[in-house]
């Protein structure tokens, strides 16, 4: 669960249509980002519905860099108002789409960055981003040979003798 | 080379430098000892790293992105499945992965060893069965029935069982046998050259209450099935039944009033041929098949006058994609007098986004779904109607009526130069065509015009064509293909196809060319189309776009295919460079949304010029044409127009830019 602090409303401004949510990153930055763009996430959403049960209007702090949280909000204004099936939960799960041509030049970062984002969009329910940020983490170790994917992805082979020459686990990888 | 000292192999707490005294035995041990715990230290370090921070839903939602890609290597009997090699990266992985019963649901059927694996490793989940046997990896029958024999056990958790092989029914009958309550998809397909109703499939014993999708390609089986013809299927297709299992019309029928859900129906070679020079009788009082949710129709049968018959019976949505496909339009079956060559029936289909068939087939198509076909909005003729339906293309091929048509196809056989290669061997099949089956005779017969006793047939026809066109929802239509000389007369060309701003591809030949050039650059444009009667009474909403373009004929023009025309006409090639240029010169109005540099001409095509100039005069007319110092074959032209000359050969519209 977030921390969540009080805030002053001069601090969030806003009423109506274009209301303003106030997040905190980890590194103590303050972003201010119309609801609106955030209502792709269902985290915020659901903190804006408690907002509202509540009366009272926080800041809703996050555990990730602003920098990574800044490259959600770019996600989530680009794709204001769209319809996303991925993030429609009572649509059908989406079958093999490729990567949208958008999200793959978004998504062109290294790959320490591409699992902070992918973190970051699972921790604020984004299905439509966390499922790209998959996409893209699958197309990097796609068609390589195990040595490949543990080089890729900083990892050692640490499997005990036993484990590596267990029969069902035979691989050509 | 000296060896270490005792206390530097002393690679950690717990791990003891060996003694002189140990026995290999001992310094096996020992070094198997100093591996797990180096293992252990790998793995703490593993889980340090940033991957490992990745939570093991959305790790298992990468496995899966990487287990269905179709980009792995191909299966191999010898190996693995290729996205295994995930489970050996580290041990965290191996463990998440083994952990998704999901991910192993893809029943490996070609290797015993990994087929065993994943039945085990998806424990309860429901599976899919893919069993695609050829002779390269399979060795029939022996791994199929013991596949089979493996597969029984589970078939109760079958989700999908896809089949396809030489000779199958023997083989699959013991699955259906069995209750399969999760089926949903079941695919059958056999590859067998000849087939015979020796080895039909049984029914199976137990309704597929969940089945949403039928695939039968090549099947012997008795029509219907009900345990499998679903009223919940989604999706139905059937192909290439044996002749003698093909149900009639009133048997589909029957099923089809069953399935008021399908999403896509695909009936190829299904009807039985109906007698010849007649089309199934159905009682008219007999209620339509209504298929609110289609949204692809496919039919193919032998006659125009069966798939009309079919069509006839339905009402569909009237956004829905039509491909229809006749291959004679008499009684001639092609398959009984060639064998296995139905590819050389009298022409090359004309294939099109929504509505395919046989050249001569789809203008008498065209004009019977006017006829018959239902739309779920009534065509009321002369009333305003919605005209935004799905059809994306027309095309009028070879529709020279302005004379015996017997006489005609003759001609056409003889002097075509795609159609005369198989004039020698296959003349009957392009000659057959009686006037009976003749589609200006058609069109006459279904609009009720008089055929013999017209006084000016050519204009008849020609009100014909219009109305015919004028009628048909053509909105939408992207792609006119034009071979019949009446469209000598650029007027019919603004007539028919004035009102149609989205063609982006148009393909012409023979004297239909001169028409197109004077149209293009503005001969024949009536004073105004949007009379009424100009559109045959149907009236298209105002559309300020289409009002701002009205002078110019097919203003969003991409692709032109020019084919077996004859350039040296009077005042062809004037017509087409000025036709040309002119819409060049019509994009760069200013207006807005329609700057110069957003309709540029993509490709031009030209095939098989029937002209007799000397290739160099070809070539002058060329280089005035498309505006280049030097004549090649090749793609580049001036202004990003890319253009194809192709003098001699015949080569496919698809290669190319279809």
């Amino acid at each position: 669960m977030p921390t969540i602090v009080s805030v002053d409303d001069s601090t969030v401004p806003g009423e109506g249509s274009s209301r303003l949510l106030l997040l905190v990153s980890s590194d103590n930055k303050h972003i201010v980002v119309e609801e609106d763009i955030m209502s792709r996430s269902r985290f915020i959403s659901k903190q804006v519905e408690g907002f509202e049960a509540t009366s009272q209007r926080h800041a809703i702090l996050l555990p990730f860099s602003s920098f990574v949280l800044n490259k959600v909000i770019e996600y989530c204004s680009h794709y204001r108002g769209y319809y996303l099936l991925e993030d429609d939960p009572d649509a059908a799960p989406p079958g093999r789409s490729p990567v949208r041509e958008w999200d793959q030049e978004f998504l062109d970062v290294d790959r320490n960055m591409l699992l902070r984002i992918i973190k970051a969009a699972h921790y604020l329910e984004i299905k439509s981003l966390v499922g790209s940020c998959a996409r893209a983490i699958a197309d990097m170790i796609r068609g390589k040979t195990t040595e490949e994917m543990r080089e890729i992805l900083g990892v050692e082979n640490d499997f005990t003798p036993e484990e590596e020459h267990s029969p069902s686990s035979k691989c050509t990888g | 080379m000296a060896a270490p000292a005792a206390n530097s192999l002393a690679l950690a707490p717990g791990v003891q430098a060996p003694s002189r005294a140990t026995t290999p035995s001992q310094l096996a041990q020992e070094i198997a000892e100093a591996r797990r715990y180096l293992a252990s230290l790998r793995r703490t370090r593993n889980s340090r790293v940033p991957v490992a921070q990745i939570p093991v839903e959305i790790l298992i939602h990468i496995f899966s992105f990487i287990k269905c890609h179709p980009r792995w290597p191909h299966r191999n009997p010898d190996r693995p499945p290729a996205w295994v090699a995930v489970t050996h990266v580290c041990q965290f992985w191996r463990e998440v992965a083994l952990s998704s019963p999901l991910l192993w649901s893809n029943i490996v059927t070609y290797n015993m060893h990994w087929m065993q694996e994943t039945l085990a490793r998806s424990k309860a989940a429901p599976i899919s069965l893919p069993m695609y046997v050829n002779h390269s990896t399979w060795e029939l029958p022996k791994t199929l029935t013991s596949v089979i024999t493996h597969i029984i056990p589970h078939i109760l958790r079958a989700k999908k069982i896809t089949i396809h092989g030489a000779n199958i029914s023997s083989y699959v009958q013991p699955l259906f046998e069995h209750a399969a309550p999760w089926l949903e998809v079941l695919e059958l397909s056999d590859i067998r050259s000849h087939f015979d109703n020796r080895n039909r499939i049984l029914l199976p014993r137990q309704e597929a209450l969940n089945l949403r999708t039928l695939r039968l390609k090549r099947c012997s089986f008795m029509w219907p099935i009900p345990t499998l013809f679903s009223p919940a299927l989604t999706e139905l297709k059937i192909s290439h039944m044996l002749p003698e299992d093909r149900p009639s019309l009133l048997q589909i029928r029957a099923v089809l009033l069953t399935m008021p859900n399908l999403k896509i129906l695909v009936l190829s070679d299904v009807l039985r041929k109906s007698p010849d020079s007649t089309a199934f009788v159905v009682d008219p009082a007999s209620s339509t098949v209504s298929l609110p949710f289609l949204q692809s129709l496919s039919f193919t049968a032998e006659k125009a006058v069966d798939v009309v018959s079919f069509i006839s019976q339905l009402i569909v949505p009237s956004n829905a994609s039509l491909h229809l496909l006749c291959r004679t339009l008499d009684g001639f079956n092609v398959n009984e007098n060639h064998g296995d060559n139905p590819g050389v029936s009298h022409s090359t289909p004309v294939t099109s986004t929504a509505l395919t068939t046989s050249t001569s087939g789809l203008s008498y198509l065209l004009l019977s779904l006017i006829q018959f076909f239902r739309f779920d909005s009534p065509i009321v003729p002369g009333a305003e109607r919605d005209v935004s339906y799905g059809c994306r293309s027309v095309g009028v091929v070879e529709l020279d009526g302005d004379s015996d048509p017997r006489r005609d196809w003759c001609l056409l056989a003889g002097t075509h130069p795609r159609l005369g290669r198989y004039s020698s061997q296959h003349r009957h099949q392009i000659t057959g065509l009686s006037e009976d089956y003749s589609p200006v005779w058609n069109a006459c017969r279904l609009l009720g015009l008089p055929w013999q006793d017209a006084p000016d047939r050519e204009h008849h026809i020609t009100s014909i064509l219009l109305n015919a066109c004028l009628l048909l929802p053509l909105s939408k239509v992207d792609t006119v293909i034009i071979s019949c000389d009446l469209y000598r007369d650029p007027a019919l060309w603004w007539g028919t196809f004035g009102r149609l701003k989205h063609v982006k591809a148009v393909v012409v030949s023979g004297y239909a060319l001169g028409g197109l050039a004077a149209a293009l650059c503005g001969k024949g444009r009536p004073r105004s189309l949007s009379k009424a009667s100009v559109l045959g009474g149907i009236v298209e909403a105002k559309n300020q776009d289409h009002q701002t373009r009205e002078g110019v004929l097919f203003p969003e023009l991409r692709h032109l295919k020019i084919e077996n025309a004859y350039l040296g006409w009077e005042g062809v090639m004037d017509d087409l460079i000025e036709g040309l240029g002119g819409w060049r010169q019509n994009q760069e109005l200013g207006k807005p949304g329609h700057q110069a540099d957003r309709n540029p001409l993509f490709s031009l095509y030209i095939d098989h010029l029937s002209d007799d100039r000397q290739e160099e005069d070809r070539k002058s007319c060329l280089h005035r044409l498309i505006a280049r110092p030097t004549v090649s074959t090749g793609i580049d032209g001036p202004d990003g127009l890319q253009w194809f000359c192709h003098d001699w050969a015949t080569t496919k519209l698809d290669d190319y830019f279809w």
